[in-house]
C-alpha cells in the first residue's frame, strides 16, 4: 500500500452495493420528509400535530403579553464562597463492573449536569468514556424507581411503603434471623470494588454467620483470573504498559473499549501513534485477532478476522514460530484442525514479537477461556514482557468462585428450598443469569410463568428500578445513584478513591452499603459515617487522618494507595489440546451503548451510534457478508433464526459486518428490554457464557427495521462510483509509516486544488482564531466525543423512528469508513477490512457555504471566527443545511425537549401502584435539571449545530477580562469533546497564538483541511493517519518504532 | 377612501406592533414581592450600598437575590430593628418558623424576578459592573422604589444602543452603584475625552465584537 489514494472505501455494504436504500439517503436531503407530507404519515401523527398547532395559538394569545413569572428563591443561608450561577466542580468516583475510575462533576447550584475526567487520577487522566458522560440522564431518570414497595402476598400487586415500614420489617425479621445465625439467609450482590461494601460485607457475616454471600455480575473477568491461577497458583493481576511497547498482539482483546483500565490504555496506545520527525517516527504496530469487528481491531495495523474458539489454535501458532526463534522447548499443544492463520502471517507475527523481545504484548480478552490465557503468560513469559509491558498485582478477591457458579449454586440452592431469605443488591439475576438456571421470567416465558424466587420466603431488591428482578421480589427499595451516595472504589491498580455525592437522592434510595448497615443493625447508619470508618481503619484515628481525608476528597484520588507490583514465576502447565468445533460459534458480547443491559433505559446511549456498526435503539446478529451470503440475508434487518439446542431459539435481525469472521455470530447483550433490539441472554447458557459451539442459525422470513446512522449524511451527487473512490481518500487521508517518513507531506498532495479566491473580501482575525485538530492517527472511534457533546449542549434525543428518517441530532459524529485492506490478504483473511474513524462536526469555515446562504443572517461570524448559530433568529428555510458541504446542521423537527415526540419515554411500562401510569410526554420537572444552564435549549424549528463549546470559551474570556489578564493560557479552553477524548485526538486552542499546541497541529506536515476545493477555510484541520503495517514480510520490522 | 383603506391597517399594524413591543408590555412592570421590601429607605434614605445584599454582582452572572440570613442581620427576632413591624411577619416566620409551625423555620422566599430576559440570552452582571457600566443605566432610580419595576424595555435594540455607543455610558469604577452620579462635571458623556479615557481605562472591546451575537446568544 502507498498513499491511500489506492484504497476502496465505503461506509456500508448497502453503499458498496449501491442499493436503492442507500441512494434514497443520499438524494434526500431530508430523507422521508416527502413521503410523510404526501401520505399525511400517520394519521395519529396529524391529529397530533393539529392538536399542537390548536394549543400552541391558544396560549400564544394568553401569553403573549409577558411571558410566565419567575421565582427567583434564593437560600435562606447561603454556604460560604457560592456564588449562584457560578458552576463548581466535586471530585468522585464512578465504578462500573468493579473497577473505580475518578471523575469530576460539574454542579450548578447544586445540581450535577456534567462529568468530566479526573486528570489526577491514575485511570481517567482527565478523560471519560461515554458511559460516565451519560450517567447523568440516568441520574434525572424519572423512570427509577422511587418508592418502596412490598407486594401483597400471593398477588403481583405492590403497595408503597415507607422506610419506616421496611425497617420495621427487617428489625423483626432478621433478628428472626440472627437468631438462627443466618441460616437461610442468602444476599446476591454485584461485585463491587469498594472497601466499605466489603466492610460491610464481613460485618454483615459476622452478625449472620451462618449465611451466604454471592456475587454475580453477567460481564466477567473470570477467565483471566482462572488464567493466571493456573499459570502461576494464584490469580494475578495483569496492568499493560502501552507506552513501552512497539508491537502488541490482541487476541479477542478491546483494551482500547472493553477493558476497566480502557481511558488509561487508550491514552499510553495513542501516545504511540502520532509519529513525525521529532519522535524519530515512533509508532507501534497492533495485531488483532478477533471475530467480531471491535473498536480496538478498527486500530490495527494488520487485523485478522479469527472465529473466537479459533483463536487458540491462532496463539499456538504463533507460540510455535515463537519457540522455533527463540528456540525455547515448548510443551504447548500443536495447533490442531484448520489453521486460522496463515504460515506466513503467523511467521510474520513471531518475528515481530521476537524482534521486539521486552518491547511487545500478547493481549488475551476476557472472553477467551482460561487455556488460551495460560498459553499467553508463557509467551509472554518467554518474550520477556513479564516487568516490563506487562506487570502484575495480586487479585484482591483472590478467593471467589466464577460469577456463573455461584449462580448455579444459588439456583441449586433455591430449588432445595435451601434458602429462606434473599437479599438482592443491585444487578439485575432475573434478567441476565445465564438461561438454563431459571431465574427468569424474562428468559423469554409469559409473565404467568414461575420465578425461582417464588421458591423462596422473603426476598428483598435494592435497584435503581423497579425492574425483571424486583418484579419477582417481595420487597423493592430504591437504590441510590452513585451521584447520590457516599462510597468509595479501588481503580484497575488498587487506587483508592472516595465517592461522594453531588444531590441528596432525588427519588429517597438508600446505598448498599447503608441498606446493609441497616440490616446488620449497624450503629452507624449513614453512607458517610461509614465509609469514614473504613477509611479512619486503614489510615488510623478519625481525628489524625482529617487532613489527609479531605485531600483525599478534594483531589479524588488517595495518594500512593495503589496495590504493589509483583513478578510471579510462570508454572509449567499441561493442557489439554483444543477441541475443534462445528457449526456457527455464537459469541455473546458486552455491548458498547447498553453494556450488560443497565444502561438500556438511557435515551443518550441507546441513540449513541455503536462505534463499528453504526447502530441505535438496538441489537442485531453480526455476521460475515460470506455467512450472509450463504445464508441468503441480502440486506441489514433480515431475520434469522438462531438455535442453540434444546430449545433455545430466537428469530433476530441479522447486520452483516464486513471483517467479521465468517462461521461466527456476535450477539450483543442488554438488550430485549423496553421494546428496544432482543434479549441475547436467551441464548446463553453457563456451558457458553461467552463463546457457545455448535449454534446453527438460518434465514426466516422477515425483517426489521434497524435504526442505523452509517450512511446518514453521506455526500453523493451523480457523479458515479470512480468519482467517489477518488473523493474520499481526499476525505480521509491515510498512509503507510514508511510511505509518510519518506514523504512527511503526504498529506498535503494527496489532492492539489487551484487556489481559489473568495467572493467576499477575507477578513483578517487578530484577535483570538479559535480552531481546532483531530489527529485521525489516533481516534479510536470510541465516540465518547459525541456523548459529551451531547451532555454539555442539551441536545435532544429523538428516538428510533426518527434515527431511522435520518433525523438524529448529534452535532459531532464519527464517520466510519471501512476500506480493502490489501495488505491484509496475507493471513487468511478473505475479505480483510480495515477502518478509519472521521469524527465529524461543524469546522467554522471562515468562508463558510451555510452563511452565504441564510436569509436572516441567523448563522454569522462571529470577531473570534467561530460560524455561530443565532437561534432566534433563525426561522428554519434549512438553506444552510442544504448548503453544507460537511452536512453537521442539525434541524429541530419537532419539540425534541418535549411534547409528544419524547422519545426518553422507553416505558417500563405500566407501574406496580395501582391507577398510576408512568408515561411521559414532556420532559419531567426532574428531568429539567439536568440541562446545561450555560447552553439555550433550542425549540421546534431551529437549525443548530456545533459551536465549539461557545459557552466555555466565553466564560473565560469573561474571566479573563475581569481579571485583566493579558492573554488566555492554551489549554484552558476545551471543548466538551476533546475534554473527553481518551486518546487526546482532539486539540482546540487559538490559533493565532503561535505557542499553542492547536496552533502547531495545524502547521504539523499530517495536517489537511477538508474539502479543501471548496475553499471554505475550515478552522478543523484533520491530521492524517498513519498506518504501520509494514510490507508484509519485510525485515524493516526489526526497525520500526526504534 | 383609498388613503383610508391603505392607512388604516398600516396604522392598525403599528397599533398591534407597540402593543407588542417591550415599551408596551414591560416596562413599568411592578410585581407584587412576597415581603413589601423598600428599596427606596434602604439603598435610599439608609444609603446602604447595592452590594451589601447583591454580594455577588462582581463575581457572577446574576446579581444574586440576598439569603433571608442577610435581612436577619439586621433585623433578627432577638435585637433587630424594627422586628415588631408588622412588615417584617412574614420575613420573621420565613427564618424562624412560626409558634405553631417551627418545621417552617429556613424555608426560602420565593421573590418574583422583575428583569426578565428571555433564556436565549446571557447577561453576566459582573461583566458589566467591572467594566464601568453602573446600576442605575439599566434598573434606573431604585433608590426611589418603594416597589422596584422595570425602567428599560431590555429589548435587543436597547441593549444594542449601548453595545454601539459604549462610552458615554461608562463610569469610574467609584461610582458604579452611585444612584445619583450625574456623570463628570460638564454633564455625563458630553465630555469625549471622559468617554474616550474610560473606554480605555476598562479596556472595552472593540465594537464589532461588542455586536457578535455570540457575546450574548449561546
Amino acid at each position: 500500500m502507498m498513499a491511500s489514494k489506492d484504497h476502496n472505501y465505503w461506509r456500508s455494504l448497502d453503499e458498496l452495493a449501491n442499493t436503492p436504500a442507500f441512494r434514497r439517503w443520499v438524494e434526500d436531503e431530508f430523507p422521508d420528509l416527502w413521503e410523510r407530507i404526501a401520505t399525511g404519515g400517520n394519521p395519529q401523527t396529524r391529529r397530533q400535530f393539529l392538536k399542537l398547532a390548536g394549543a400552541t395559538l391558544a396560549l400564544g394569545g394568553l401569553t403573549a403579553c409577558r411571558w410566565p413569572k419567575e421565582a427567583i428563591v434564593p437560600a435562606t443561608r447561603q454556604p460560604g464562597n457560592r456564588v449562584p450561577g457560578v458552576p463548581v466542580q466535586y471530585a468522585t468516583t464512578y465504578e462500573l463492573s468493579g473497577a473505580a475510575t475518578g471523575v469530576l462533576v460539574t454542579s450548578y447550584d447544586g445540581r450535577p449536569i456534567k462529568i468530566e475526567g479526573n486528570d489526577k487520577h491514575p485511570f481517567s487522566l482527565g478523560k471519560t468514556n461515554h458511559w460516565m458522560q451519560a450517567a447523568v440522564l440516568d441520574l434525572y431518570d424519572p423512570d427509577r424507581s422511587q418508592h418502596i414497595l412490598q407486594r401483597t402476598s400471593g398477588t403481583d400487586r405492590y403497595l408503597s411503603r415507607s422506610l419506616d415500614d421496611f425497617r420495621t420489617f427487617a428489625a423483626a425479621h432478621f433478628e428472626r434471623l440472627r437468631a438462627v445465625g443466618g441460616a437461610g439467609l442468602c444476599v446476591l450482590s454485584e461485585p463491587s470494588s469498594s472497601p466499605s461494601r466489603l466492610d460491610m460485607k464481613s460485618r454483615f457475616l459476622a452478625a449472620f454467620p451462618q449465611a451466604q454471600w454471592i456475587e454475580y455480575e453477567p460481564i466477567s473477568r473470570d477467565n483471566e483470573h482462572n488464567g493466571a491461577r493456573l499459570a502461576f497458583g494464584r490469580p494475578y493481576r495483569s496492568h499493560l504498559h502501552l507506552e513501552r511497547a512497539d508491537v502488541l498482539v490482541a487476541l479477542d482483546s478491546d483494551f482500547l473499549m472493553l477493558h476497566p483500565a480502557a481511558l488509561k490504555y487508550a491514552r499510553d496506545f495513542a501516545a504511540r501513534r502520532r509519529p513525525d520527525v521529532a519522535n524519530g517516527y515512533d509508532c507501534n504496530r497492533l495485531y488483532v485477532l478477533e471475530s467480531n469487528f471491535s473498536v480496538t481491531g478498527s486500530m490495527a495495523d494488520r487485523r485478522y478476522a479469527v472465529r473466537s474458539s479459533d483463536i487458540r489454535t491462532a496463539l499456538e501458532q504463533i507460540a510455535q514460530a515463537v519457540a522455533a526463534r527463540l528456540d525455547v522447548a515448548t510443551k504447548l499443544p500443536a495447533p490442531v484442525g484448520d489453521l486460522p492463520l496463515s504460515e506466513a502471517a503467523a511467521e510474520a507475527i513471531a518475528a515481530d514479537l521476537v524482534a521486539h523481545r521486552g518491547r511487545c504484548a500478547i493481549i488475551v480478552g476476557p472472553q477467551q477461556p482460561a487455556e488460551v490465557h495460560v498459553e499467553a503468560h508463557l509467551l509472554n513469559d518467554w518474550l520477556g514482557t513479564h516487568g516490563e509491558t506487562i506487570t502484575f498485582t495480586a487479585e484482591p478477591a483472590a478467593e471467589r468462585t466464577d460469577y456463573a457458579a455461584g449462580m448455579a449454586a444459588l439456583a441449586e440452592q433455591i430449588r432445595a428450598g435451601g434458602v429462606d431469605t434473599l437479599v438482592i443488591l443491585g444487578g439485575n439475576p432475573v434478567y441476565d443469569a445465564p438461561a438454563e438456571l431459571g431465574f427468569g421470567r424474562a428468559s423469554g416465558q409469559s409473565p404467568d410463568a414461575a420465578c425461582a424466587f417464588d421458591k423462596i420466603g422473603t426476598t428483598v431488591r435494592l435497584g435503581l428500578y423497579f425492574d425483571e428482578t424486583s418484579r419477582c421480589c417481595d420487597w423493592h427499595l430504591p437504590q441510590a445513584h452513585w451521584l447520590e451516595a457516599w462510597g468509595d472504589g479501588l481503580a484497575w491498580d488498587g487506587t483508592l478513591s472516595v465517592a461522594q455525592p453531588l444531590i441528596e437522592p432525588l427519588y429517597g434510595g438508600l446505598s448498599a452499603i447503608e441498606l446493609l448497615a441497616m440490616l446488620t443493625g449497624d450503629k452507624l447508619s449513614s453512607g458517610y459515617e461509614i465509609v469514614r470508618r473504613t477509611f479512619a481503619e486503614r489510615f488510623g484515628a478519625l481525628e489524625s487522618q482529617e487532613e489527609r481525608w479531605k485531600q483525599s476528597l478534594h483531589d479524588g484520588v488517595v495518594a500512593d494507595t495503589a496495590w504493589p507490583t509483583e513478578k510471579p514465576d510462570v508454572r509449567p502447565v499441561s493442557l489439554p489440546p483444543a477441541k475443534p468445533t462445528s457449526g456457527f460459534e455464537v459469541v455473546f458480547t458486552p455491548d458498547y451503548s447498553v453494556y450488560d443491559g443497565r444502561f438500556a433505559n438511557n435515551g443518550w446511549l441507546q441513540e449513541w451510534p455503536d462505534p463499528i456498526t453504526k447502530l441505535t435503539w438496538g441489537n442485531a446478529a453480526i455476521l460475515s457478508p460470506e455467512d450472509a451470503a450463504r445464508l441468503g440475508v441480502e440486506r441489514d434487518g433480515d431475520l434469522v433464526a438462531i438455535d442453540m439446542g434444546a430449545g433455545a431459539t430466537l428469530n433476530v435481525p441479522a447486520y452483516v459486518l464486513p471483517g467479521h469472521a465468517t462461521g461466527s455470530i456476535t450477539l450483543p447483550l442488554g438488550y430485549g428490554r423496553f421494546d428496544t433490539g432482543f434479549n441475547a441472554y436467551q441464548l446463553r447458557r453457563s456451558a457458553g457464557l461467552d463463546i457457545a459451539a455448535a449454534g446453527q442459525c438460518r434465514r426466516v422470513e422477515g425483517r426489521e427495521e434497524l435504526a442505523g446512522t452509517q450512511d446518514h449524511h453521506a455526500i453523493r451527487s451523480k457523479v458515479g462510483d470512480a468519482e467517489i473512490q477518488k473523493r474520499i481518500p481526499v476525505l480521509v487521508r491515510e498512509a503507510e509509516l514508511h510511505h509518510y517518513r519518506e514523504h512527511p507531506d503526504f498529506a498535503e498532495h494527496v489532492v492539489h486544488v487551484p487556489a481559489s479566491e473568495s467572493l467576499w473580501r477575507e477578513k483578517e482575525y487578530t484577535g483570538h482564531k479559535w480552531g481546532m485538530a483531530i489527529d485521525l492517527s489516533a481516534c479510536t472511534g470510541c465516540g465518547a466525543c459525541v456523548l459529551a457533546c451531547q451532555a454539555e449542549n442539551n441536545i435532544p434525543v429523538v428516538g428510533p423512528d426518527e434515527v431511522r428518517r435520518g433525523r438524529e441530532m448529534h452535532w459531532l459524529r464519527i464517520d466510519r469508513y471501512f476500506r480493502k485492506d490489501t495488505e491484509g490478504a496475507a493471513g487468511g483473511n478473505a475479505q480483510p477490512v480495515a477502518v478509519v474513524h472521521q469524527p465529524m462536526a461543524c469546522t467554522h469555515c471562515e468562508n463558510a457555504p451555510c452563511e452565504q446562504v441564510c436569509p436572516v443572517a441567523a448563522t454569522v461570524h462571529d470577531e473570534d471566527g467561530l460560524n455561530t448559530m443565532v437561534y432566534n433568529r433563525c426561522v428554519g428555510t434549512r438553506y444552510c443545511s442544504n448548503n453544507c458541504p460537511l452536512k453537521v446542521r442539525r434541524f429541530n423537527w419537532f419539540y425534541n425537549h418535549h411534547g409528544p415526540y419524547h422519545p426518553r419515554s422507553i416505558r417500563m411500562g405500566t407501574s406496580p401502584l395501582p391507577g398510576a401510569l408512568l408515561k411521559h410526554a414532556e420532559l419531567t420537572d426532574i428531568e429539567k435539571m439536568g440541562q446545561n444552564p450555560a447552553v439555550t435549549v433550542r425549540s421546534r424549528g431551529v437549525m443548530e449545530k456545533c459551536t465549539f463549546c461557545v459557552q466555555r470559551i466565553t466564560a473565560v474570556k469573561i474571566k479573563a477580562r475581569k481579571e485583566g489578564w493579558t492573554s488566555i493560557p492554551d489549554g484552558l479552553i476545551t471543548p466538551a469533546c476533546a475534554a473527553a477524548c481518551p486518546s487526546d485526538a482532539i486539540v482546540f486552542g487559538d490559533l493565532n497564538d503561535p505557542r499553542s499546541r492547536v496552533r502547531q497541529l495545524h502547521e504539523h506536515p499530517r495536517a489537511y483541511p477538508i474539502l479543501a476545493e471548496l475553499n471554505l477555510r475550515p478552522r478543523t484541520v484533520y491530521l492524517a493517519k498513519i498506518r504501520n503495517a509494514g510490507s508484509g514480510t519485510d525485515e524493516e520490522h526489526g526497525q520500526h518504532g526504534a | 377612501m383609498l388613503i383610508g383603506a391603505i392607512v388604516g391597517p398600516v396604522y392598525a399594524g403599528l397599533i398591534v406592533l407597540y402593543g407588542f413591543s417591550p415599551q408596551a408590555t414591560d416596562v413599568g412592570y411592578a410585581p407584587l414581592q412576597p415581603i413589601a421590601y423598600s428599596h427606596a429607605l434602604h439603598a435610599g434614605d439608609l444609603g446602604i450600598d447595592c452590594r451589601y445584599c447583591h454580594v455577588t454582582v462582581e463575581d457572577g452572572a446574576t446579581a444574586a437575590i440576598p439569603p433571608t440570613q442577610t435581612c436577619i442581620n439586621c433585623h433578627s427576632s432577638a435585637y433587630g430593628i424594627r422586628r415588631d413591624s408588622p412588615k417584617l411577619q412574614a420575613l420573621l416566620a420565613a427564618y424562624y418558623g412560626t409558634g405553631d409551625r417551627p418545621e417552617t423555620a429556613g424555608l426560602p422566599i420565593p421573590w418574583v424576578r422583575v428583569h426578565d430576559l428571555p433564556d436565549y440570552v446571557y447577561f453576566d452582571h459582573s461583566a458589566h459592573v467591572r467594566h464601568g457600566v453602573g446600576c442605575a443605566e439599566c434598573h434606573g432610580r431604585v433608590d426611589r422604589m418603594e416597589t422596584v419595576y422595570q425602567v428599560q424595555p431590555l429589548s435587543m435594540s436597547w441593549c444594542l444602543e449601548c453595545h454601539r455607543n459604549p462610552g458615554p455610558r461608562l463610569r469610574p469604577a467609584s461610582e458604579i452603584t452611585n444612584m445619583t452620579w450625574a456623570g463628570p462635571v460638564g454633564g455625563r458623556g458630553e465630555l469625549p475625552d471622559s468617554a474616550a479615557r474610560l473606554l480605555k481605562e476598562y479596556n472595552i472591546r472593540g465594537v464589532a465584537e461588542l455586536q457578535s451575537c455570540s457575546l450574548c446568544h449561546r
